[in-house]
C-alpha cells in the first residue's frame, strides 16, 4: 500500500499549504492596507453620464467629483469641486469658484475649461440623466478656476441637480476624443480613490489617488469591491473575516446578524419606496375611486412584516421619507377595509374581480409582496392572478405599457423632491413612471414647484403634490426601506449616503 | 489516424448547426437587452438609440451573416453589458472553470479510487457495507445545499479556507477553489466509487487474476498491477460523460462561491440578454462538449489494446 500512502502523504501536505497559505498586508499602525468589501450586484459600466444602476453609480463615485456634493445628513450641500458658489439676484446666473489644489489622478489640475467640457457632456448625451441640466441656457469658463453657468429660467433644485453624479467632472484632455468604451471602462477624476485593475463581473481594485486634494485621505490606500452574488456567501464572507464590510444581507437575516458581536449590522436611512405602479389607461384602473380602494385595502404593516421583516416603514406619501418637504404629519391612504369597500361599491366596479399582477421573478422582496398582497385584495372581492417573470421581459412588458399593477419601486439620486415628482407624477418625462396617469392640476404644481426658489413656498407646494397624488392615487405607496449594510466592527468611518453612494475615504481596518 | 480524421469531420457540421441553434433560441427570447441594461427608468428614445447602435433592429438573417463573418475571422462581438469585448473576458472565465473541473476531477479520484479499493478488498464485510452507506448519502443532497453546509464548516467555523473568489497565483486557486471543487466532485466521487467498486469485484473474478494468483504473486500486485488497471478502464468513458456535466454543474457552484468562471457569467448574460456572451458560451459549451467526446473516443483504443484492434 506504498502507493496509497504517498497519495494520503501528499493530500495532507498540499491541504496544509494550502489552508495555512494567506496573503495579508498591515502596515505598522496595526491597520490593513486594504478595504475589502462585498456587494450583490458587479459593477458593468462607469460612465457616469449614461448609467443608471446602483452598483455603476457607487462605485464611480469614488473615483469622480462633482461641483457641489450632498452632505451626509442629506438636507444640504458641501464645497466638492467647487470651494463656493454664488447665485445672481434673479437666480438665473450661477458663479462656481474652483478650489486650486484640485488634481485628476493623471497629476493634472482640474481647471474651469474641463468643469465647462464634462457638464457640456453631460447635457447632450442621450441618456437617464439630461434632465438634470434642462434648465441650462450656457456653460462658461470666466478664468482657469470661475465657472459661470446661465440658466433659462431660476430653478429651486438647481444644486441639487449640479450635485448630482452624471454632473461628475472629467479631464478634457483624456476624454476629448475617447469612444464609449472609454468612458465605460478607463474612468479618470479627482475624487479619492483611482481605478487601478477592474476584473468584470469579478473585482474593481481602486488604489489611493495621489493627488486627491484633501491631505491625508484616503486613509486606506487600497479599496476592493467584490462581486459575490450569493446572499449566504457573501454574510459568509463577512463573518469570516475574509471581507471587510458587505452590502444587501437580506431581511430575514438582520435579526441574526444584529446579535453577531462581530458585526454591525446598519440599517441606513434610504430614499427607497416600494410602490405598486397601476396602468391608470385601462380598465378598471381609469377609475379613481377603484384605485383608491385598492389603496385602502393596502395593509402596508402587514407588508412590511412579511417583505422586510419588520424592518422597513409604512408608506405614506410618494416621497422617501428622508427627503426634504416629506410631508410627516400625511397618514397616507391608510389600511381601512370599511372605505375600500365603500369606495369600491362607489366606484361601480363589478365583484368578484381578476387583476393581473406582474412581478420580478426570483426576487426577494417583489415574491413576498405580490403573495401578501393576494390575500389582501381578495377580502374586497379583488382577485389577483400572479405573473412572475425574469427580469428583462418583465421590464420590457411593463415599458411596453402591457400590465395591470406592477411591482417596482424607486431611490432618488438628488436630495429634492423635483426629481421624483416630475418623474412619477408627470407624464412629459415617462408617462408618469408608465401608470398613464395625467392631471392638469398636478402638472401644473410640478412646474412651480421647479420654478419657486423660497424654501418655505416650495415645501407648501409640494405638501400640495403629496396630498393630490393620494387622492389620485395613481400608484400604490407601500413602504420605504433602509439600506441594510453589514460591517466588520474593525472597519471604522464608513458612511453611506442616504441617496446611497459609500464614503470609503476616512475608512480604517484594524487588524 | 483515418478513424480520428472521420470522427473530426462528423463533428464540424454540428457545430455549425449549433451556431445557428443558438442564434435563434436567444432572439426568440421575450425581453430586450437594451431595455434590461437601461432598466425601468429609461426614456424610450434612450433604448432605440442602443438598439440602433447594437444593431439589433436589423434583420435577423444579417444580423447572422454578421455573427458568422465575426465569428470566423475570431471576432466574438461587444458584451453589451460591459462594453468590453467577449474575446477579452473569455480566457480568464475558461480558465477558472477548467481550474474548477480539474481540480474536482482530481478530487473525485482521490476520494473514489482509495474508497473503491477498501469497498472491494473487504467486499460483504462492514468496511464494504460503510463504504456503500457512505456513497448514498451524496447522491442524495443537492450541491447548492452542500456547498453552503460546507462553508459554514471550513470557511466560517474553522478558518480554513476563504468563502469565496478565485484567489491569486497556484496555491491561492488551490486554497480558494478548494471547496467549490470538492463541493462539484463529492457527487460523482461516490458514482466514481460505486462503479469502480463493481468494476474492481468483476475483474477479481476473472480467470487472469486466478492465474496471476495462482503463480504466487503478493496480494499488492495483483491488485494494483493487475486488477485495478483493468477496472479503471471503464471509468474512462465515465468521466469524459462526468466532464461535461461537470462544466454545467460548474454554474451552481460558481454562483454559490462566487468564481468568476463560465457558468455564472452565462446565468448573468442570459438575465441581462448579453446576446453576444451568451452565443459566445453556448458555443464554448457545446464545443467543449463535443471535444470530450472525441477525446474519450481517441483515448479508449490507446488505453486498451482489443478497441485499437477492431
Amino acid at each position: 500500500m506504498r502507493t496509497l500512502r504517498l497519495v494520503l502523504a501528499f493530500v495532507i501536505v498540499a491541504g496544509m499549504l494550502v489552508a495555512g497559505f494567506s496573503p495579508g498586508a498591515s502596515n505598522a499602525a496595526g491597520m490593513k492596507q486594504v478595504i475589502k468589501f462585498g456587494v450583490n450586484r458587479a459593477a458593468e459600466n462607469l460612465d457616469p453620464v449614461t448609467q443608471d444602476a446602483n452598483p455603476d453609480i457607487w462605485a464611480f463615485m469614488q473615483i469622480y467629483q462633482q461641483l457641489v456634493r450632498v452632505n451626509i445628513k442629506g438636507d444640504g450641500f458641501d464645497p466638492d469641486l467647487a470651494e463656493r458658489w454664488s447665485t445672481s439676484a434673479d437666480g438665473k446666473t450661477w458663479t462656481f469658484f474652483l478650489r486650486k489644489n484640485a488634481r485628476f489622478s493623471n497629476g493634472d489640475g482640474v481647471k474651469a475649461s474641463d468643469v465647462v467640457w464634462s457638464l457640456k457632456r453631460a447635457r447632450d448625451t442621450k441618456g437617464p440623466w439630461q434632465w438634470a441640466l434642462e434648465p441650462v441656457q450656457d456653460i462658461t469658463a470666466k478664468d482657469d478656476y470661475t465657472v459661470v453657468i446661465a440658466l433659462k429660467e431660476a430653478w429651486g433644485p438647481f444644486l441639487a441637480d449640479i450635485s448630482l453624479f452624471s454632473n461628475s467632472i472629467l479631464p478634457e484632455k483624456v476624454f476629448k476624443d475617447a469612444k464609449a468604451e472609454d468612458f465605460a471602462n478607463k474612468p479618470v477624476g479627482s475624487g479619492p480613490f483611482m481605478l487601478v485593475e477592474w476584473k468584470k463581473g469579478e473585482e474593481l481594485v481602486m488604489k489611493a489617488n495621489p493627488y486627491y486634494h484633501e491631505k491625508g485621505l484616503p486613509k486606506t490606500q487600497e479599496l476592493r469591491i467584490r462581486y459575490i452574488p450569493d446572499d449566504n456567501a457573501r454574510i459568509i464572507a463577512v463573518q469570516s473575516g475574509e471581507v471587510d464590510g458587505i452590502d444587501y444581507p437580506p431581511f430575514s437575516r438582520v435579526n441574526e446578524l444584529k446579535k453577531d458581536p462581530k458585526l454591525d449590522m446598519q440599517l441606513n436611512p434610504s430614499t427607497a419606496v416600494a410602490h405598486l405602479s397601476l396602468n391608470n389607461r385601462v380598465a378598471p384602473f381609469n377609475n379613481v375611486k377603484f384605485r383608491l380602494a385598492l389603496a385602502h385595502a393596502t395593509d402596508r404593516a402587514a407588508i412590511v412584516k412579511a417583505v422586510c421583516f419588520g424592518y422597513c416603514t409604512p408608506g405614506t406619501t410618494f416621497l422617501p421619507m428622508t427627503t426634504p418637504f416629506f410631508n410627516k404629519s400625511s397618514k397616507g391612504n391608510a389600511f381601512d377595509l370599511t372605505k375600500a369597500r365603500q369606495l369600491l361599491k362607489e366606484s361601480g366596479v363589478k365583484t368578484p374581480i381578476t387583476i393581473k399582477l406582474l412581478f420580478r421573478s426570483n426576487d426577494a422582496v417583489h415574491q413576498p409582496t405580490a403573495v401578501t398582497l393576494r390575500a389582501m385584495w381578495a377580502k374586497i372581492g379583488v382577485n389577483l392572478e400572479l405573473e412572475p417573470l425574469d427580469r428583462a421581459t418583465a421590464t420590457k412588458r411593463y415599458r411596453a405599457n402591457e400590465f395591470q399593477v406592477y411591482v417596482t419601486g424607486w431611490t432618488n439620486d438628488i436630495p429634492d423632491p423635483a426629481q421624483l415628482a416630475a418623474y412619477e407624477l408627470g407624464f412629459t418625462e415617462s408617462e408618469s413612471y408608465h401608470s398613464g396617469y395625467q392631471s392638469k392640476a398636478m402638472d401644473a404644481l410640478l412646474a412651480k414647484g421647479l420654478r419657486e426658489v423660497n424654501v418655505e413656498k416650495r415645501r407648501q407646494i409640494y405638501y400640495q403634490i403629496q396630498d393630490l397624488a393620494l387622492r389620485d392615487s395613481p400608484i400604490i405607496w407601500l413602504y420605504y426601506a433602509p439600506y441594510t449594510i453589514t460591517i466588520n466592527k474593525k472597519m471604522k468611518g464608513f458612511v453611506q449616503m442616504a441617496t446611497g453612494p459609500w464614503i470609503f475615504k476616512n475608512v480604517t481596518v484594524s487588524e | 489516424m483515418n478513424y480520428a480524421i472521420r470522427r473530426i469531420g462528423q463533428t464540424l457540421p454540428v457545430a455549425a448547426l449549433v451556431t445557428v441553434l443558438i442564434f435563434l433560441l436567444i432572439k426568440l427570447l421575450p425581453g430586450d437587452p437594451a431595455a434590461a441594461i437601461l432598466g425601468d427608468r429609461a426614456s424610450d428614445a434612450a433604448i432605440r438609440a442602443l438598439r440602433t447602435k447594437w444593431g439589433l433592429d436589423r434583420p435577423l438573417l444579417e444580423q447572422y451573416a454578421v455573427y458568422m463573418r465575426n465569428l470566423v475571422t475570431g471576432d466574438l462581438g461587444l458584451s453589451l453589458r460591459y462594453q468590453t469585448p467577449v474575446a477579452d473576458l473569455l480566457p480568464r472565465r475558461v480558465t477558472v472553470t477548467l481550474f474548477l473541473v480539474v481540480y474536482s476531477m482530481a478530487l473525485s479520484l482521490l476520494i473514489a479510487v482509495p474508497l473503491a479499493l477498501l469497498a472491494a478488498i473487504h467486499r460483504d464485510r462492514w468496511p464494504d457495507q460503510l463504504v456503500r452507506g457512505l456513497i448514498a448519502l451524496p447522491l442524495a443532497s443537492p450541491a447548492f445545499w452542500v456547498g453552503i453546509l460546507l462553508l459554514i464548516v471550513f470557511a466560517l467555523k474553522l478558518r480554513w479556507f476563504p468563502a469565496a473568489g478565485y484567489g491569486e497565483g497556484f496555491l491561492g486557486h488551490l486554497r480558494h477553489l478548494f471547496l467549490p471543487a470538492l463541493t462539484l466532485s463529492y457527487a460523482f466521487a461516490a458514482i466514481l466509487a460505486r462503479n469502480l467498486r463493481s468494476s474492481l469485484i468483476d475483474v477479481q473474478a476473472t480467470t487472469y487474476v486466478d492465474f496471476a494468483r495462482a503463480k504466487g504473486l503478493a496480494q499488492r500486485a495483483v491488485l494494483f498491477h493487475h486488477v485495478l488497471r483493468a477496472a479503471l478502464l471503464p471509468i474512462v468513458t465515465l468521466i469524459g460523460v462526468r466532464l461535461s456535466f461537470a462544466i454545467g454543474g460548474s454554474v451552481v457552484i460558481e454562483t454559490v462561491f462566487a468564481l468568476p468562471g463560465l457558468g455564472s457569467w452565462m446565468v448573468e448574460s442570459i438575465m441581462a440578454r448579453d446576446y453576444m456572451v451568451v452565443q459566445t458560451l453556448t458555443l464554448t459549451f457545446a464545443l467543449g462538449a463535443m471535444l470530450i467526446n472525441l477525446t474519450t473516443d481517441l483515448i479508449y483504443p490507446l488505453l486498451d489494446p482489443r478497441v485499437r484492434m477492431e
